[in-house]
């Protein structure tokens, strides 16, 4: 499987009448966007803003994050399953916008149960640019607003704690957020078909040295759509070839994730633990391949399951050392550990790659340890508070959901409200420091 | 991954007063058995009666046929994920009993509504003997029986598998019961010195030997115990955790003659070969595991992709692709054929044909791409039985009708084991 990634340097988005891409900016035409995107049956109308790094502006109610891509050869098109048959990525050429993303917004649905991790910020400059990747980025954002209809759910279900509660109305027009958001992301670089890209880079997983340790990365699927579906409580791991990770065949799809671990779209386009063992791959170890396991089987005996089938794969596959990642919290930590456990005890060696998840001094910042967890590498403490100042421009809503604060003023929030804070597998600036 | 699989052969299973196992005679205090099993049964009574080849009897209403395993030491189990946590198949040391089979059967539970496959019959002498893999094991056969005059619901509409609840649970319990029994019996050999000892492991060999895949098509195996799979990513599987029980036959009922019961997995006739040559003119690269069954040409497409995918990664450059069954999961077992094919892995196909009619091209779908397959045999073609002096399992046979001792004719499909591609069948077409 080979996969030429020609890149375009996007260094900034403008509105114009016309989409193209001149000088190292994206024109883009809010009218051809939405004449792509529009009607939706469930989407009445899309606001398109653009947020740069530096500017004095945040962006809210986030969903998903997705960089442009489309297929130039190889396959009929990025995100196979979402925007078109479930066909094999990962070979030919994908032509990619670099240094720049797509923002999918949407202010809460009607019917929709929102708790915390529906709250997902970017701001672009000042203290709470460093809790997100995407303040880096020239953010195309869409604000997408929903076709009224709908009920309002059931009081006495409000009460409940359950995670990521929708009604059928506000779960279509969740997924049309989603999908119109790839569907963006593919129709910008799409833009692009015949010209001649910034530079070019090839993955492709030869033949090496067979002595260099073999390195698998089990990745742990939060809400990941792979070809388009995806169950979150699947018993058996998914093995995967990382191209077509890298090349839409992983999505964001399921749960809405705590902000600051959500894996969105772009955090598997450019996953940085794929990055750095491709980087490696040859020179001091032999990447051999990404292992999907889910987050939420519920029961200890699926979890065992989950976890005899990940290391058993890994184990065929040649793999002398793991990465995983990332840890999280609730029950995907706890068979995130018992794979370690597994791992090492076939002789695997492992590293996590871990968000912590700190809520008083003292804590230990897991839910769950091993004592073969022995090599954790943190990207971030998912409760730091934060006191964020005044911006100019909110897009995305008006509103931050967490104590109903005014978007634009100042606001308190925790950094697991800001998106992308402390995802160990995506380019994140936290991490954690012994003292 | 290393296994080691202590082979006793036994040559005949008799009841005595104590469990042990001399001169190749495996004796068995039914009581203890017996008790043994009811410690976890739900049914109101089991009976075990023991079939040996050449003697007049019909089995009747198999359900699942597994030999005889234990481990070797004792705390660990077989059969992962039914009798112990879903760990450890395919590694350490198991005890196998060569030539006895435990069948497992029942007549149709309450609330069970499908009928077309639930025949299962086994001769173990005349002319069906010769063609029926059991017939040549010495059988201990357990009936699940439950209480007389418990509803048993007319068969109403082809639903395949159409059970409620109940039926559900004791097909469950059945299959549990069944492979306890057999682990039962293979602890008996514990302390005797076993008669031949094998061990696999897929060993580093001469990277210029052609890498194979066996890409094995599930067409009814529960994995570690679970059977409600989700139809869509396919598995990477180590060939020691096929055959050490981590695959049983589930809940779900194909055809007696192509079933794939735990038997054919825990004696895989493919991986056998591969082993057997792993290392002299191919490398045996590791097992591809997919369900054909997802009812979308979407599911198809992920499924069939995957799997050829995961051969690619594990390098194969040839590929045996089996078993091949009629419906949905004919057409995805075709997809995978094609899309290695096209994508540079040979592939020979292990097929058990389906032809209802004289002229029928024997298999739902196909592609020009499968263009090297083995048949096991031709489920139609009707034989004729002649009548037997004892019955296990039932006394009338369901949808073929009768009696179940009389004189019978009927189509072979009926008959237990007798095309499955993986197993050790005595079919095969006669090109003309």
């Amino acid at each position: 499987m080979k996969l030429e990634l020609a890149s375009f340097q996007v260094d900034n988005v403008a509105l114009a009448p016309e989409t193209h891409l001149s000088n190292k900016t994206l024109f883009v035409s809010e009218g051809e966007l939405k004449d792509h995107l529009l009607p939706d049956p469930f989407i009445q109308d899309i606001r398109i803003d653009v947020a740069r790094p530096g500017e004095s502006a945040r962006i809210v109610n986030a969903i998903d994050v997705v960089e442009p891509r489309a297929k130039a050869s190889g396959a009929e098109t990025v995100f196979p399953g979402r925007l078109g048959p479930p066909m094999q990525v990962g070979s030919g050429t994908t032509n990619r916008l670099a240094e720049m993303a797509v923002v999918g917004t949407a202010e809460p649905f009607v019917g929709e149960e929102y708790w915390y991790a529906r709250e997902a910020i970017i701001d672009m400059s000042a203290a709470g640019a460093a809790y997100s990747p995407f303040s880096e980025t020239v953010n195309l954002v869409l604000h997408f607003i929903p076709r009224p209809g709908g009920e309002e759910l059931d009081p006495a279900r409000r009460k409940q704690f359950v995670v990521d509660t929708r009604t059928r109305e506000a779960e279509n027009r969740m997924k049309a957020t989603r999908n119109l958001t790839l569907k963006a992301a593919r129709f910008l670089a799409e833009k692009v078909k015949g010209m001649i890209p910034d530079y070019t880079r090839t993955y492709e997983l030869g033949p090496v040295d067979p002595s260099l340790p073999g390195v698998v990365y089990l990745c742990k699927s939060l809400s990941a759509g792979i070809y388009g579906s995806f169950s979150t409580t699947r018993k058996w791991v998914v093995p995967m070839h990382p191209n077509e990770m890298m090349d839409g065949a992983v999505v964001n799809f399921g749960f809405l994730i705590a902000a600051n671990f959500r894996d969105c779209t772009y955090a598997y386009q450019r996953n940085a633990v794929v990055e750095e063992l491709y980087s490696r791959h040859g020179v001091d170890l032999n990447f051999r391949g990404v292992l999907f396991y889910s987050a939420f089987p519920y029961t200890l005996e699926e979890k065992e399951l989950e976890a005899g089938s990940t290391v058993r794969t890994a184990k065929m596959l040649g793999a002398d050392a793991a990465i995983i990642a990332p840890l999280s919290d609730g029950h995907p930590s706890v068979e995130t550990m018992m794979i370690c456990r597994l791992c090492e005890e076939a002789g695997i060696s492992t590293a996590i790659g871990a968000g912590e998840m700190t809520a008083n001094e003292g804590d230990p910042g897991f839910t769950h340890w091993v004592p073969q967890a022995d090599a954790l590498v943190f990207a971030g403490d998912s409760h730091t508070e934060l006191a964020l100042p005044a911006v100019e421009k909110v897009i995305g809503g008006s509103r931050v959901l967490h104590g109903d604060q005014d978007a634009a003023g100042e606001i308190e929030v925790e950094a697991r409200q800001m998106l992308g804070a402390s995802n160990p597998a995506a380019p994140t600036r936290l991490f954690g420091r012994l003292h | 991954m290393h296994l080691e699989l202590a082979s006793y052969d036994v040559k005949d299973v008799v009841f005595s007063n104590a469990n042990g196992l001399v001169d190749g005679v495996l004796h068995v205090n039914k009581a203890a058995l017996l008790e043994h099993l009811a410690q976890v049964s739900p049914f109101e009574a089991l009976e075990v009666e023991i079939a040996r080849p050449g003697e007049s009897v019909r089995i009747v209403h198999a359900l699942d046929v597994v030999e005889p395993r234990a481990k070797a030491r004792g705390p660990e189990r077989v059969f992962p994920g039914l009798l112990g946590p879903p760990l450890g198949a395919g590694e350490s040391r198991t005890l196998r009993l060569k030539g006895v089979a435990v069948v497992g059967a029942a007549e149709p539970f309450a609330g069970e509504d499908h009928w077309a496959f639930r025949e299962g019959i086994i001769e173990m002498s005349g002319p069906g003997a010769e063609l029926c893999p059991f017939s040549r094991t010495v059988n201990l056969v357990v009936k699940f029986v439950q209480t007389p005059g418990d509803e048993i619901r007319e068969k109403t509409n082809f639903g395949v598998d159409a059970w409620d609840e109940d039926a559900r649970r004791a097909i469950e319990a059945s299959r549990l019961l069944t492979v306890r029994a057999a682990e039962y019996l293979a602890g008996i050999a514990r302390d005797v010195e076993p008669n031949e000892m094998s061990e696999y492991e897929l060993g580093p060999v001469d990277q210029g030997l052609p890498k194979v895949a066996y890409i094995h098509h599930n067409t009814g195996a529960a994995l570690y115990g679970w059977s409600d799979f989700t139809y869509d990513h396919a598995m990477l599987l180590h060939p020691n955790e096929m055959m050490d029980g981590a695959l049983v036959l589930s809940t779900r009922f194909v055809e007696p003659a192509i079933r794939d019961c735990t038997y054919f997995h825990q004696n895989n006739s493919i991986v056998r070969e591969l082993y057997e040559r792993h290392g002299k003119d191919l490398n045996f690269v590791g097992v591809v595991f997919f369900s054909g069954f997802g009812p979308t040409m979407e599911l198809k497409e992920i499924e069939s992709d995957s799997a050829v995918k995961l051969a690619h990664m594990l390098g194969a450059e040839a590929a045996i692709v089996s078993p091949f069954r009629a419906g949905h999961s004919g057409v995805a077992f075709m997809m995978v054929c094609q899309k290695c094919e096209r994508s540079g892995i040979k592939v020979s196909v292990g097929v058990s044909q389906l032809v209802p009619g004289a002229g029928e091209p024997g298999l739902n779908h196909w592609v020009p791409e499968a263009d090297a397959m083995v048949a096991s045999g031709n489920d139609r073609e009707t034989i004729k039985l002649p009548a037997v002096k004892k019955v296990i399992g039932g006394t009338d046979l369901l949808n073929c009708k009768g009696p179940a001792g009389a004189e019978l004719e009927l189509e072979i499909r009926n008959l237990y084991g007798l095309s499955a591609p993986m197993g050790p069948t005595r079919l095969a077409p006669e090109l003309y």
